[in-house]
């Protein structure tokens, strides 16, 4: 009935995919880090305009379905005359994604502080550089750090809505193989075990990161 | 003017919007002196102390901390204006405050929170910062805790441990605001001693306190404060025994009988 010698042969083709798919997701978390950090500044900092910007953005992108964010970057970004390569573009759109997630979790982690850290850091005569690197940030990555875990694990399964929009990462080089050898439901097992042997590995990853920072 | 005041509060306002907290604070401190405030339930006592080190933006007056002014200078029109950030720090590096909260940084040893404002604002070096830092510690009784982390200790250790990390910034005006009211009862007298040695050792104290008895042994002078003024101050023997104020009469009365049902109790 089933065939998994079927997809011996095809394996590398497999792990090239794979390798895309985590190109693609772990770029965009690091850059959706970097664009989440300034959606945090500015859904906290002082100006009443900015806040609102942040706050449209972060509802939109995690209140409409990541398929319709991803097409709306790779068909209406060309339409105004900004035309990206395949990849490029799935980079961008789970990029802008994260970032409205990664950003609500900066931001909960800062207001988690208690304002009285800062005020003795102030009256101790830290300046707010220094106070945000030694008294805040620490604070924050380790409270933030499952809520980052679970973001990274839903990036690399949402990254194979990317397959639907032409980049070879691991769900459409499963499709390809699955349609040329006439075995959908092995190539689809076995990509489904990539992508729950990524994903263990990240949460394992970040349990270990939280029980060094817990004891650092 | 032969030797400044250590602080010097004249005509002092302080609005929060429309609501006006202090209005019109004349205060002297000496160096050296020990004064502490007394007053009821938002009487504006905290918001006193935290604008002598500019946690909060007065709105009117003066504050100097040793002959200089915090946080305004004044153009040569006479419009006052805000000072940077930095220089309102250097000002004020004599000044250090004690919360009530303690206020720790719960991510770092016991001696990297007494350490790092030494290394980082004063660039000591690693090691000459811990050294200091573990002398301080040793003062305050809590040497052999520096290992831990704020939240291993208890209340009184860690407002101790506070004390320490204020004082490893050798300021020569400290600041306290109800530093044994988040504490269990027990566990007061341990750090009232540690502020009654910094008061006979001639550090300069403004003390917001409920703790009379307290008050009325270490303070030089009590200052007793009713809706953002100042109702009386004077000598803490005068000011307990003999009262002048209707106010003032009230609130030790009403804290006597609180320490009474608390006696009986
Ligand atoms: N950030 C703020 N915004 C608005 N009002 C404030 C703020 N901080 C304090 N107030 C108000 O200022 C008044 C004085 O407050 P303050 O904290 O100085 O009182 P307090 O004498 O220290 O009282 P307590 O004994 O309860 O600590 C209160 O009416 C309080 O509600
Ligand atoms: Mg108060």
């Amino acid at each position: 009935m089933f065939d998994f010698t079927a997809v011996i042969p095809h394996l590398p083709q497999l792990l090239v995919g794979l390798a895309s798919t985590l190109l693609v997701s772990l770029s965009a978390i690091a850059l959706g880090l970097v664009l989440g950090w300034a959606i945090c500044l500015g859904l906290t900092g002082h100006r009443a305009w900015l806040r609102r910007v942040c706050a449209v953005y972060v509802s939109f992108f995690r209140g409409t379905p990541l398929l319709v964010q991803l097409i709306l970057v790779f068909y209406a970004l060309p339409a105004v005359g900004i035309s990206l390569p395949p990849l490029a573009a799935a980079v961008l759109a789970l990029t802008l994604n994260s970032a409205a997630f990664q950003g609500e979790i900066l931001r909960s982690g800062f207001q988690m502080l208690p304002k009285g850290q800062l005020e003795a850091a102030r009256d101790l005569g830290l300046s707010p550089l220094q106070t945000l690197l030694h008294v805040q940030i620490p604070q924050v990555l380790r409270s933030m750090l499952p809520a980052l875990t679970n973001e990274t694990i839903d990036i690399i399964k949402n990254s194979a809505l990317v397959s639907a929009v032409a980049v070879h990462e691991l769900m459409r080089t499963a499709q390809t193989l699955a349609s040329t050898t006439y075995r959908p439901i092995e190539f689809f097992a076995v990509a489904g075990l990539l992508y729950l042997l990524v994903t263990l590995c990240t949460g394992r990853l970040g349990s270990w990161l939280e029980s060094r920072l817990r004891t650092a | 003017m032969s030797q400044p005041y250590a602080i010097e509060i004249r005509n002092l306002h302080k609005h929060y919007g429309a609501h006006h907290v202090l209005k019109g604070i004349d205060l002297d401190i000496r160096p050296g002196e020990v004064v502490s405030i007394i007053g009821g339930s938002g009487s504006g006592k905290s918001t006193l102390l935290r604008c002598v080190n500019f946690l909060e933006e007065y709105t009117g007056g003066e504050v100097l901390v040793n002959g200089r002014m915090i946080g305004y200078g004044s153009s040569v029109t006479g419009e006052p204006y805000r000072l940077p950030e930095q220089t309102i720090r250097e000002s004020l590096t004599d000044v250090c405050m004690v919360f009530q909260q303690f206020n720790l940084w719960p991510h770092m040893r016991v001696l990297d929170n007494v350490a790092a404002p030494l290394r980082l604002v004063k660039g000591v070096r690693k090691a000459e910062a811990y050294e200091r830092a573990q002398a301080q510690l040793e003062r305050v009784g809590m040497g052999h805790k520096a290992a831990s982390y704020p939240g291993q200790l208890s209340g009184g250790q860690q407002q101790r441990v506070a004390i320490a990390r204020a004082l490893t910034m050798q300021p020569s005006i400290m600041l306290f605001d109800e530093p044994t009211s988040a504490l269990d009862p027990e566990l007061v007298g341990e750090v009232l001693n540690v502020i009654r040695d910094l008061a006979h050792a001639g550090m300069t104290l403004a003390i917001v306190t409920h703790e009379m008895g307290f008050a009325a042994r270490v303070s030089d002078k009590v200052v007793f404060l009713a809706e953002g003024r100042i109702e009386e101050q004077g000598a803490p023997r005068e000011l307990f025994n003999t009262p002048q104020s209707a106010r003032l009469q009230q609130f030790l009365t009403s804290w006597n009988e609180r320490q009474g049902s608390l006696a009986m109790a």
